[in-house]
Protein backbone atom coordinates (compact mmCIF):
# COMPACT_ATOMS: atom_id res chain seq x y z
CA UNK A 1 0.00 0.00 0.00
CA UNK A 2 0.97 3.10 -0.75
CA UNK A 3 2.66 5.12 2.22
CA UNK A 4 -0.10 8.12 3.39
CA UNK A 5 2.24 10.07 4.77
CA UNK A 6 3.86 11.18 1.75
CA UNK A 7 0.87 13.11 0.84
CA UNK A 8 1.26 16.65 0.02
CA UNK A 9 4.57 15.72 -0.89
CA UNK A 10 5.79 18.24 -3.75
CA UNK A 11 8.47 17.32 -6.94
CA UNK A 12 10.09 20.64 -8.97
CA UNK A 13 12.10 20.36 -12.29
CA UNK A 14 12.74 22.37 -14.78
CA UNK A 15 12.94 20.63 -18.63
CA UNK A 16 14.09 22.25 -21.90
CA UNK A 17 11.89 21.57 -24.47
CA UNK A 18 13.78 20.70 -27.58
CA UNK A 19 13.28 20.57 -31.35
CA UNK A 20 14.77 17.70 -31.71
CA UNK A 21 12.36 15.60 -28.85
CA UNK A 22 9.33 17.01 -30.15
CA UNK A 23 10.25 15.43 -33.34
CA UNK A 24 10.76 11.63 -31.73
CA UNK A 25 7.79 12.21 -29.68
CA UNK A 26 5.25 13.08 -33.31
CA UNK A 27 7.11 9.73 -34.69
CA UNK A 28 6.62 7.67 -32.06
CA UNK A 29 2.90 8.75 -31.67
CA UNK A 30 2.63 9.45 -35.37
CA UNK A 31 0.73 12.37 -35.05
CA UNK A 32 -0.15 13.96 -38.44
CA UNK A 33 -0.76 17.49 -37.23
CA UNK A 34 1.47 19.72 -39.49
CA UNK A 35 1.59 22.28 -36.74
CA UNK A 36 4.03 19.98 -34.37
CA UNK A 37 6.46 19.12 -37.64
CA UNK A 38 6.57 21.43 -39.90
CA UNK A 39 7.76 25.34 -39.01
CA UNK A 40 6.66 26.99 -42.35
CA UNK A 41 2.64 25.68 -41.66
CA UNK A 42 3.01 26.60 -38.24
CA UNK A 43 3.61 30.28 -38.82
CA UNK A 44 1.03 30.53 -41.93
CA UNK A 45 -1.45 29.38 -39.33
CA UNK A 46 0.08 32.60 -37.07
CA UNK A 47 2.20 30.30 -34.70
CA UNK A 48 5.34 31.37 -33.98
CA UNK A 49 7.09 27.77 -34.41
CA UNK A 50 5.83 24.46 -34.62
CA UNK A 51 3.57 23.44 -31.07
CA UNK A 52 4.40 20.33 -29.06
CA UNK A 53 1.91 17.72 -29.55
CA UNK A 54 -1.17 18.20 -26.35
CA UNK A 55 0.48 15.11 -24.32
CA UNK A 56 4.26 16.03 -24.80
CA UNK A 57 4.57 17.16 -20.68
CA UNK A 58 4.32 13.04 -20.43
CA UNK A 59 8.13 13.46 -21.80
CA UNK A 60 9.61 15.77 -18.70
CA UNK A 61 7.33 14.32 -16.17
CA UNK A 62 9.07 11.11 -17.76
CA UNK A 63 12.66 12.17 -18.23
CA UNK A 64 12.93 14.65 -15.42
CA UNK A 65 12.65 11.61 -12.80
CA UNK A 66 9.58 13.31 -10.97
CA UNK A 67 6.74 10.69 -11.95
CA UNK A 68 9.78 7.63 -10.73
CA UNK A 69 10.47 9.78 -7.81
CA UNK A 70 7.01 9.81 -6.53
CA UNK A 71 5.95 6.20 -6.70
CA UNK A 72 9.36 5.50 -5.30
CA UNK A 73 8.71 7.72 -2.42
CA UNK A 74 4.98 6.11 -1.97
CA UNK A 75 6.85 3.09 -1.79
CA UNK A 76 4.66 1.17 -4.65
CA UNK A 77 6.79 -1.02 -7.15
CA UNK A 78 6.61 0.02 -10.94
CA UNK A 79 5.26 -3.44 -11.43
CA UNK A 80 1.98 -2.88 -9.69
CA UNK A 81 0.75 0.71 -11.54
CA UNK A 82 -1.96 0.70 -13.72
CA UNK A 83 -2.75 3.93 -15.18
CA UNK A 84 -6.75 4.58 -14.13
CA UNK A 85 -6.82 8.48 -15.57
CA UNK A 86 -5.74 10.80 -17.26
CA UNK A 87 -6.80 14.60 -17.72
CA UNK A 88 -4.87 17.91 -18.85
CA UNK A 89 -6.08 21.28 -18.70
CA UNK A 90 -4.73 23.27 -21.70
CA UNK A 91 -3.34 26.90 -21.01
CA UNK A 92 -0.38 28.00 -23.75
CA UNK A 93 0.94 26.19 -26.35
CA UNK A 94 4.71 24.36 -25.89
CA UNK A 95 7.46 25.53 -28.15
CA UNK A 96 11.08 24.26 -29.08
CA UNK A 97 13.34 26.02 -26.60
CA UNK A 98 10.73 26.86 -23.87
CA UNK A 99 12.21 26.41 -20.62
CA UNK A 100 9.47 24.12 -18.58
CA UNK A 101 8.88 24.64 -15.12
CA UNK A 102 7.06 21.43 -13.60
CA UNK A 103 5.25 21.44 -9.40
CA UNK A 104 4.15 17.61 -8.87
CA UNK A 105 2.00 16.95 -6.17
CA UNK A 106 0.99 13.95 -4.18
CA UNK A 107 -2.78 15.40 -4.35
CA UNK A 108 -4.88 12.42 -2.89
CA UNK A 109 -4.51 8.96 -1.41
CA UNK A 110 -8.15 6.96 -1.63
CA UNK A 111 -9.06 3.59 -1.15
CA UNK A 112 -12.11 2.19 -3.32
CA UNK A 113 -13.94 -0.96 -3.30
CA UNK A 114 -13.01 -2.60 -6.32
CA UNK A 115 -14.46 -6.59 -7.85
CA UNK A 116 -11.40 -7.84 -6.14
CA UNK A 117 -11.14 -5.87 -3.02
CA UNK A 118 -10.25 -2.88 -1.84
CA UNK A 119 -7.85 -0.82 -4.69
CA UNK A 120 -5.56 2.26 -3.54
CA UNK A 121 -6.03 5.11 -6.09
CA UNK A 122 -3.05 7.59 -5.91
CA UNK A 123 -3.64 11.21 -7.84
CA UNK A 124 -0.57 13.47 -8.67
CA UNK A 125 -1.10 16.86 -9.78
CA UNK A 126 1.50 19.20 -11.97
CA UNK A 127 1.46 22.33 -13.15
CA UNK A 128 3.79 23.55 -15.83
CA UNK A 129 5.31 27.04 -16.37
CA UNK A 130 7.11 28.28 -19.45
CA UNK A 131 10.33 30.33 -19.06
CA UNK A 132 8.09 33.58 -19.10
CA UNK A 133 6.14 32.22 -15.55
CA UNK A 134 3.05 31.39 -17.89
CA UNK A 135 0.65 28.87 -16.79
CA UNK A 136 1.05 26.40 -20.12
CA UNK A 137 -0.56 22.95 -18.88
CA UNK A 138 -2.56 21.40 -15.70
CA UNK A 139 -2.65 17.64 -16.02
CA UNK A 140 -3.37 14.95 -13.09
CA UNK A 141 -2.39 11.20 -13.28
CA UNK A 142 -4.80 8.66 -11.14
CA UNK A 143 -3.07 5.71 -10.94
CA UNK A 144 -3.95 2.27 -9.07
CA UNK A 145 -1.82 -0.19 -7.20
CA UNK A 146 -2.65 -3.73 -8.11
CA UNK A 147 -3.28 -6.21 -5.89
CA UNK A 148 0.31 -7.56 -4.92
CA UNK A 149 0.19 -11.46 -5.94
CA UNK B 1 -9.49 31.96 -27.54
CA UNK B 2 -6.31 33.58 -29.45
CA UNK B 3 -6.94 35.04 -32.93
CA UNK B 4 -5.35 32.47 -35.24
CA UNK B 5 -6.74 29.95 -37.58
CA UNK B 6 -9.62 31.65 -36.53
CA UNK B 7 -11.11 30.86 -40.35
CA UNK B 8 -11.06 27.45 -40.15
CA UNK B 9 -12.70 26.95 -36.63
CA UNK B 10 -15.29 25.38 -36.48
CA UNK B 11 -19.18 26.83 -36.45
CA UNK B 12 -20.65 26.85 -32.47
CA UNK B 13 -24.16 26.92 -33.57
CA UNK B 14 -24.66 24.31 -36.54
CA UNK B 15 -23.62 21.72 -33.50
CA UNK B 16 -25.97 19.68 -32.26
CA UNK B 17 -25.76 16.96 -29.44
CA UNK B 18 -24.90 13.71 -30.33
CA UNK B 19 -23.12 15.03 -33.78
CA UNK B 20 -20.23 13.58 -34.53
CA UNK B 21 -17.13 15.83 -34.94
CA UNK B 22 -14.12 13.68 -34.39
CA UNK B 23 -13.06 10.60 -36.09
CA UNK B 24 -9.42 9.38 -36.69
CA UNK B 25 -8.17 5.60 -37.59
CA UNK B 26 -4.44 5.40 -36.29
CA UNK B 27 -2.26 3.04 -37.80
CA UNK B 28 -1.86 -0.46 -36.58
CA UNK B 29 0.05 -0.06 -33.27
CA UNK B 30 3.71 -2.14 -33.62
CA UNK B 31 6.22 -3.45 -31.11
CA UNK B 32 8.18 -1.07 -33.04
CA UNK B 33 6.07 1.84 -31.90
CA UNK B 34 6.34 1.03 -28.17
CA UNK B 35 10.01 1.13 -27.92
CA UNK B 36 9.82 4.29 -29.90
CA UNK B 37 7.48 5.69 -27.23
CA UNK B 38 9.38 4.03 -24.55
CA UNK B 39 12.43 6.02 -25.44
CA UNK B 40 10.34 9.45 -26.66
CA UNK B 41 8.73 9.27 -23.08
CA UNK B 42 11.10 8.21 -20.82
CA UNK B 43 8.69 5.76 -19.84
CA UNK B 44 10.60 2.36 -19.97
CA UNK B 45 8.25 0.44 -17.92
CA UNK B 46 9.44 -3.28 -19.27
CA UNK B 47 6.15 -4.31 -19.33
CA UNK B 48 5.80 -2.06 -22.62
CA UNK B 49 9.07 -3.27 -24.71
CA UNK B 50 9.42 -6.79 -23.36
CA UNK B 51 7.38 -9.63 -23.79
CA UNK B 52 8.72 -11.40 -20.77
CA UNK B 53 7.74 -8.91 -18.61
CA UNK B 54 4.39 -8.63 -19.99
CA UNK B 55 3.88 -12.16 -19.31
CA UNK B 56 4.46 -12.09 -16.06
CA UNK B 57 2.18 -9.33 -15.55
CA UNK B 58 -0.18 -11.35 -16.61
CA UNK B 59 -0.55 -10.61 -20.41
CA UNK B 60 0.35 -12.74 -23.85
CA UNK B 61 3.26 -10.23 -23.90
CA UNK B 62 4.04 -6.29 -23.92
CA UNK B 63 1.10 -4.16 -23.60
CA UNK B 64 0.63 0.03 -24.84
CA UNK B 65 1.09 2.70 -22.84
CA UNK B 66 -1.76 4.07 -21.82
CA UNK B 67 -0.19 7.22 -22.47
CA UNK B 68 0.22 6.38 -26.16
CA UNK B 69 -3.30 5.90 -26.51
CA UNK B 70 -3.75 9.21 -24.43
CA UNK B 71 -2.01 10.88 -27.14
CA UNK B 72 -3.93 9.81 -30.14
CA UNK B 73 -7.48 10.47 -28.35
CA UNK B 74 -5.81 14.37 -27.93
CA UNK B 75 -4.73 14.12 -31.51
CA UNK B 76 -7.72 13.45 -32.82
CA UNK B 77 -9.31 16.59 -31.04
CA UNK B 78 -6.63 18.56 -32.65
CA UNK B 79 -8.03 16.84 -36.19
CA UNK B 80 -11.00 19.11 -35.24
CA UNK B 81 -10.43 22.48 -33.89
CA UNK B 82 -7.46 24.72 -34.02
CA UNK B 83 -4.96 24.00 -30.55
CA UNK B 84 -6.23 27.40 -28.81
CA UNK B 85 -9.52 25.90 -28.49
CA UNK B 86 -8.75 22.92 -26.96
CA UNK B 87 -9.06 23.74 -23.68
CA UNK B 88 -9.59 20.04 -21.54
CA UNK B 89 -9.72 16.29 -21.91
CA UNK B 90 -10.19 14.01 -19.61
CA UNK B 91 -10.21 9.61 -19.63
CA UNK B 92 -10.69 6.81 -18.13
CA UNK B 93 -8.37 4.08 -19.22
CA UNK B 94 -10.57 1.02 -19.60
CA UNK B 95 -8.16 -2.08 -21.44
CA UNK B 96 -4.74 -2.40 -22.54
CA UNK B 97 -3.85 -2.14 -26.19
CA UNK B 98 -1.88 -5.04 -27.85
CA UNK B 99 0.47 -4.97 -30.74
CA UNK B 100 -1.47 -5.31 -33.88
CA UNK B 101 -4.13 -3.48 -32.26
CA UNK B 102 -6.07 -0.70 -34.85
CA UNK B 103 -7.52 2.26 -32.70
CA UNK B 104 -10.02 4.58 -33.94
CA UNK B 105 -11.22 7.61 -31.37
CA UNK B 106 -14.45 9.09 -31.92
CA UNK B 107 -15.49 12.32 -30.34
CA UNK B 108 -19.28 13.27 -30.21
CA UNK B 109 -21.14 16.63 -28.96
CA UNK B 110 -22.81 16.27 -25.30
CA UNK B 111 -23.48 19.98 -24.40
CA UNK B 112 -23.10 23.24 -25.87
CA UNK B 113 -23.26 26.61 -23.83
CA UNK B 114 -22.42 30.22 -23.97
CA UNK B 115 -19.91 31.89 -21.07
CA UNK B 116 -18.49 35.73 -21.59
CA UNK B 117 -18.97 35.62 -25.17
CA UNK B 118 -17.93 32.53 -26.22
CA UNK B 119 -19.34 28.77 -27.11
CA UNK B 120 -18.51 26.36 -24.88
CA UNK B 121 -18.94 22.45 -26.27
CA UNK B 122 -18.59 19.73 -24.33
CA UNK B 123 -17.87 16.48 -26.17
CA UNK B 124 -17.61 12.72 -25.15
CA UNK B 125 -14.44 10.83 -26.66
CA UNK B 126 -13.74 6.91 -26.72
CA UNK B 127 -10.86 5.28 -27.97
CA UNK B 128 -11.47 1.76 -29.51
CA UNK B 129 -9.78 -1.36 -31.29
CA UNK B 130 -10.85 -3.48 -34.14
CA UNK B 131 -13.45 -5.25 -32.57
CA UNK B 132 -14.78 -2.09 -30.69
CA UNK B 133 -13.08 -3.07 -27.50
CA UNK B 134 -13.33 0.15 -25.80
CA UNK B 135 -9.50 1.29 -24.36
CA UNK B 136 -10.74 4.54 -23.29
CA UNK B 137 -13.84 6.81 -22.75
CA UNK B 138 -13.80 10.17 -21.12
CA UNK B 139 -14.67 13.97 -22.66
CA UNK B 140 -13.16 17.31 -23.96
CA UNK B 141 -14.06 20.52 -24.17
CA UNK B 142 -13.34 22.95 -26.29
CA UNK B 143 -14.22 27.27 -27.26
CA UNK B 144 -15.75 28.37 -30.64
CA UNK B 145 -16.50 31.41 -31.24
CA UNK B 146 -20.56 32.69 -31.39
Amino acid sequence: MADKSKLGSRYEFNWTVERGKIAEFVAAVGDCDPLCSDPEAARRKGFQDIVAPPTFTAVPIMWSGALLKAFHDLGIPLSLIMHAEQSYEFFREIYPGDVLHGTMEIKSITEREGRSGAMEFVLLETTFTNQHQQPVVREEILIVERKRS
Amino acid sequence: MKDIERAIVPSFNTLSSGDEVVRLVKQPITKLQLVRYAGASGDFNPLHTDDEAGRKAGFHGVVAHGMLIMAFLAEAVTTWVPRPSFNRIKVRFKGVTLPGDVITVVGRVSEKRVLEGQGLVTCSIEAMDQNRDVKAVGTFEVTLPL
